[in-house]
């Protein structure tokens, strides 16, 4: 079965149209959703409401568009919906980057490789509030516009242009103290 | 320097580091989509949970049941999972009672009672109701004030089993609902609100025959073990032949004392015109349970029912609601609730027809500027073939 034919039998109603788009996209959209929730139990349960979301509106669907585009907005409108249901009990700008910095256990002497590199960058992104960690996934993990990601995440442009913003200066602010040590 | 990434490369690192991330968290492949089947696919003869709204909230027609699946945990307070009650429990507003009856082996517990300008809810709880082998047993509560006034329900919402969705289980025999009911029809509400209200509950129970017999929602397969099945392709479960008839002596009658929640906003009257027809918001009430808008008109045909769409706007900003049930977002500064969570029949005053609509927007609504809008007017004539008449607005009302 190939796309086409997944989409146009999902369309109808059919159980196993559904069952190869959950197989096709289920481990992208999980990562999608790994990236803004850090419990990945919240992941699954993001990505399970997407599908059911999708399930819901399939009669919605136009029968010649690509299926991922508009996954994906499901995807992130599921788990930034979680996240900010979390942002309850978790300050919603977390995040030590300026206080911690790079993490002090490690050797100066190991040189800034690309190793190194990569390393600080994820403790950089998981230090990230989940706005912005979501905004960066989005724009440069996906490649959405910004545009784009504002109506994934229901917000305005000029929000997500901001909150790019800021993740950008922590992420760089971040690797400039490791540069600086 | 500009943030991180400036660069290609930097765009490629910032990439991977987002990879190795999302691989870090989530390690192994999964597959959804067994428990994507069974939750899309697959009811539970043993579990659910329902949610009844309108006219006839406790009959069978026009029953709403959203079929949940066994295997949860207790959750530790079942009125912060319900729908209707979360916000309220989580702010200390609701009554704690424990009024309890047992009668033929049936027990009865009143445990939550609340009241405000837009809508009275009681938490109950039921244990020791017998198997019923196809069919669900619905408490059926009824409200009247101490004059003996009928107080009309308007929801309900409750669980039997289990439900991933709520988090909640109950063991075999038990169940547990919330009704809410509306106060609008008792003399000179909401303007003029007693401190407390005296209320008498009266609960009974009915069969009703698992699956609920929805119109327009075809059932699908019901044995999981038969894999899944096309949409239509199977026989409908068959319901049980004769429904059982609820014990003689399970009628329980509660008096109580509710305080009325004096927190509510009061905004109205005021008319807009959309196309030549002039629209009136007789009344918007923000309470803690959510907002209510009573919209009247005289309609363009008397002859017609008459009906409209509605929709409420809160400025959002970049925030996303956890009250929009359907997670439809639109426009970019605002988030839309696109519909409203109940209705109410047309009433007629005079010429006009006055029409009620349920948002459950106060929580998130507090301090926010909100547009109430009538999108357009649709009457339709019951039982004739001719098409609905649309009368398009908007009619727009800022709340300030």
């Amino acid at each position: 079965m190939d796309e086409r034919e997944a989409i146009e039998r999902w369309r109808q109603g059919d159980p196993e149209g559904m069952a190869a788009l959950v197989r096709w996209y289920q481990g992208r959209a999980l990562r999608i959703a790994a990236l803004i929730l850090p419990d990945p139990m919240q992941a699954e349960d993001a990505v399970q409401a997407a599908f059911i979301r999708a399930w819901m509106k399939r009669k919605s669907f136009r029968p010649d568009a690509p299926f991922w585009p508009w996954f994906r907005r499901l995807v992130a409108n599921e788990a930034w919906r979680l996240a900010r249901r979390e942002g309850r009990e978790v300050p919603a700008e977390s995040g030590p980057v300026e206080e911690g910095g790079p993490d002090p256990a490690s050797d100066p002497a190991d040189g800034w490789d690309r190793r190194e590199t990569l390393e600080q960058l994820v403790r950089a992104l998981e230090a990230l509030s989940p706005m912005q960690r979501a905004v960066l996934t989005l724009r440069y993990y996906e490649a959405m516009s910004e545009a784009e990601i504002a109506e994934a995440l229901g917000c305005a442009v000029g929000t997500v242009k901001w909150h790019l913003h800021q993740a950008r200066e922590r992420l760089r602010a971040w690797l400039k103290t490791g540069e600086e040590r | 320097m500009s943030g991180f990434p400036g660069t290609p490369e930097e765009e490629r690192q910032l990439r991977e580091a987002l990879d190795r991330l999302a691989r870090m968290r989530i390690p192994e492949e999964r597959d959804l989509w067994p428990a994507l089947q069974a939750r899309l696919f697959t009811p539970s003869p043993h579990g659910g949970r329902w949610v009844i709204g309108g006219k006839w909230a406790w009959m069978a027609a026009g029953l709403l049941l959203a079929l949940v699946f066994l295997g949860m945990a207790f959750a530790p307070n079942l009125w912060e999972a319900f729908f209707l009650t979360q916000p309220l429990e989580r702010d200390r507003k609701l009554q704690p009672l424990s009024l309890t009856q047992t009668r033929e082996g049936v027990t009865v517990i009143v445990e939550r009672a609340y009241a405000d300008a837009n809508r009275i809810l009681i938490g109950y709880r039921v244990r020791g109701l017998p198997e019923s082998p196809g069919a669900h047993w619905i408490p059926v509560l009824t409200l009247e004030d101490a004059s003996g006034r009928p107080i009309p329900s308007l929801i309900g919402e409750g669980l039997v089993g289990a439900s991933e969705i709520l988090g909640l289980s109950l063991p075999p025999g038990e169940l547990a609902g919330v009704v809410g009911f509306d106060p609008w029809g008792l003399p000179d509400w909401p303007a003029r609100r007693p401190e407390f209200l005296s209320l008498r509950l009266h609960v009974a129970f009915q069969a009703v025959p698992y699956p609920a017999p929805t119109p327009g929602i075809r059932w699908m397969q019901i044995h999981p073990e038969s894999g899944p099945v096309r949409e239509g392709s199977v026989p409908v479960t068959p319901h049980p032949v004769e429904s059982p008839t609820p014990a003689a002596g399970w009628r329980f009658t509660f008096d109580f004392t509710v305080p009325v929640e004096p927190e509510a906003e009061r905004y109205g009257p005021r008319s807009e015109v959309a196309h030549g027809l002039e629209l009136t918001l007789e009344q918007w009430v923000w309470a803690p349970s959510g907002a209510r808008a009573r919209v009247c008109f005289i309609p363009p045909d008397p002859q017609l029912s008459w009906t409209m769409h509605a929709e409420l706007m809160l400025e959002a900003k970049d925030e996303v609601s956890p009250l929009a049930p359907s997670g439809e977002i639109t426009g970019e500064e605002a988030l839309t609730i696109t519909a409203p969570i109940l209705e109410s029949p047309p009433q007629q005053h005079g010429e006009q027809i006055c029409l009620d609509r349920f948002f459950a927007a106060s929580q998130l609504a507090r301090g926010r500027p909100a547009v109430f809008q009538v999108l357009e007017l649709v009457g339709w004539s019951p039982g004739a073939a001719q098409p609905a008449r649309r009368w398009r607005g908007p009619w727009v009302f800022r709340i300030p």
